[in-house]
């Protein structure tokens, strides 16, 4: 997650010196609940001990408004396709999502 | 031999290499490196711009350039003086030297400084330039150069200004790029590397098998150390290297290409076996490629995925992340 908001960042800072009005913060949709909680909520967590500069790094860009941390459907969490091996069924689906369409004819 | 994308003959070449692999550092040579474009930055320009794209061919890239070291050579053959232990000295730079990629930059690079073009600190080979009139941005990529903008005569400004400072064939719209065919109709893209895809087929020796659905065996997991070693290690790592370049238009192979890729020190049977699945997926839907839509929102959308101690050798997790500009997917990465 903390890798995927740092090309979030470096993004946007791409987008934007190519002189585009900036943008509205970025959905980053994870799965895992408690991270995105951990993220959203500055209270201290008395059990998270192995808090490291990634979660510190994500919730900083979360107040800073540069990305908001919504919580997917587990059907649309079009990022299974990188962690796993896709079945039958999954890559049409995906395939649709992702924009990845064969060559058509009327181009 | 120069082919076009569709594999037909473009022209005939012949070229004077140096060999760069007999120089010494510190001595023949000091800084080496020249940046290339990402292709996360080629794909969001080309999903960011609406407008006509361009490509300009360098002829010669790499000879113009002033050597900054004192560097001699043999004589090539063909070549002929009266001693026999004669050697040339080269004033220019010459393919196969170490330096030649990073002074052809170096050069490329003032050279558009002194057009006023601006140079991108995010991607040190994206360019851009901007009046009130319109903007033009230039991707460089080596001696392959991506011309866009909404301002035409801006553009043929320039490109009478490159003219003089290089040789350079005419601009003419966009349809290969280091092995990426674009087509585009209206603004719509359509990024796939076709040409590419039949010629892994072919080095796979794959020609007749049947296609597959899908990329990978489901719920196989590839230890490192199981099966028998495979003698044919040049082709494993050639073919896993060409699929690594393919997934520059197909998101859908890259967690299958992660998995293969692992196994490039010392790859066997079971691994070997997991290629030739991959590649047989290809054979099923060589066509397919990333679709840009026109008049796409800039908002990016991302999504990231773990897989919880996922890599049986190891006990990683593997995550998966993507990110979509407007409907345009730019980024994606699966990562251990």
């Amino acid at each position: 997650m903390s890798a995927a908001c740092s090309e979030i960042v470096w993004l946007r800072g791409l987008i934007s010196e190519l002189r585009f009005p900036p943008t509205a913060p970025a959905p980053l949709h994870g799965d895992n609940t408690s991270a995105i909680q951990i993220a959203v909520n500055p209270i201290y967590h008395e059990r998270t001990k192995h808090i490291e500069v990634d979660c510190h790094y994500i919730r900083e860009a979360f107040t800073r408004g540069v990305i908001t941390l919504p919580h997917p459907n587990i059907d649309l969490q079009i990022a299974d396709a990188f962690r796993k091996a896709l079945t039958r069924q999954r890559p049409k689906f995906l395939s649709s999502k992702l924009m990845l369409l064969d060559l058509p004819a009327s181009i | 031999m120069k082919l076009k994308s569709d594999g037909s003959l473009d022209r005939y070449k012949a070229r004077l290499v140096a060999l760069g692999n007999k120089q010494e550092y510190g001595f023949d040579y000091e800084e080496t490196f020249a940046p290339v474009a990402k292709m996360t930055t080629v794909r969001t320009t080309l999903a960011i711009a609406a407008w006509p794209l361009y490509q300009i061919d360098v002829t010669n890239a790499f000879l113009p350039e002033d050597l900054k070291e004192e560097i001699y050579m043999k004589l090539p053959p063909g070549m002929y003086t009266t001693a026999s232990d004669e050697v040339c000295k080269l004033k220019r730079s010459l393919y196969g030297l170490k330096q030649a990629p990073r002074a052809w930059f170096e050069k490329f690079r003032n050279t558009l400084l002194t057009f006023s073009f601006t140079q991108s600190q995010y991607d040190s080979s994206l360019f851009f330039y901007k009046t009130t009139t319109g903007m033009v941005f230039l991707l460089v990529y080596v001696d392959d150069i991506i011309l866009t903008g909404n301002d035409i005569g801006l553009i043929t400004k320039l490109q009478h200004m490159l003219h003089s400072t290089f040789q350079m064939k005419d601009l003419r719209h966009l349809t290969y790029f280091l092995g990426l065919e674009v087509h585009s109709r209206d603004h719509d893209l359509f990024l796939n590397q076709h040409k590419y895809i039949q010629d892994l087929i072919k080095l796979a020796g794959l020609k007749d098998a049947t296609a597959v659905d899908t990329p990978m065996e489901v719920n196989v997991k590839y230890r490192k150390d199981e099966g028998k070693l495979l003698p044919e290690l040049f082709l494993y790592r050639q073919l896993v290297g060409s699929l690594i370049c393919l997934t520059i238009t197909r998101p859908d192979i890259s967690y299958a290409v992660h998995i293969v890729s692992k196994f490039m020190q010392a790859p066997r049977h079971l691994h070997f076996a997991a290629v030739r699945h991959l590649i047989r997926y290809l054979i099923g839907s060589p066509t397919r490629g990333l679709f840009f839509p026109k008049h796409s929102t800039l908002t990016l959308t991302s999504y990231s995925d773990v897989d919880w101690a996922g890599c049986p050798d190891t006990r990683k997790s593997i995550t998966g992340w993507c990110i979509f500009l407007g409907d345009a997917l730019i980024y994606w990465k699966c990562k251990k």
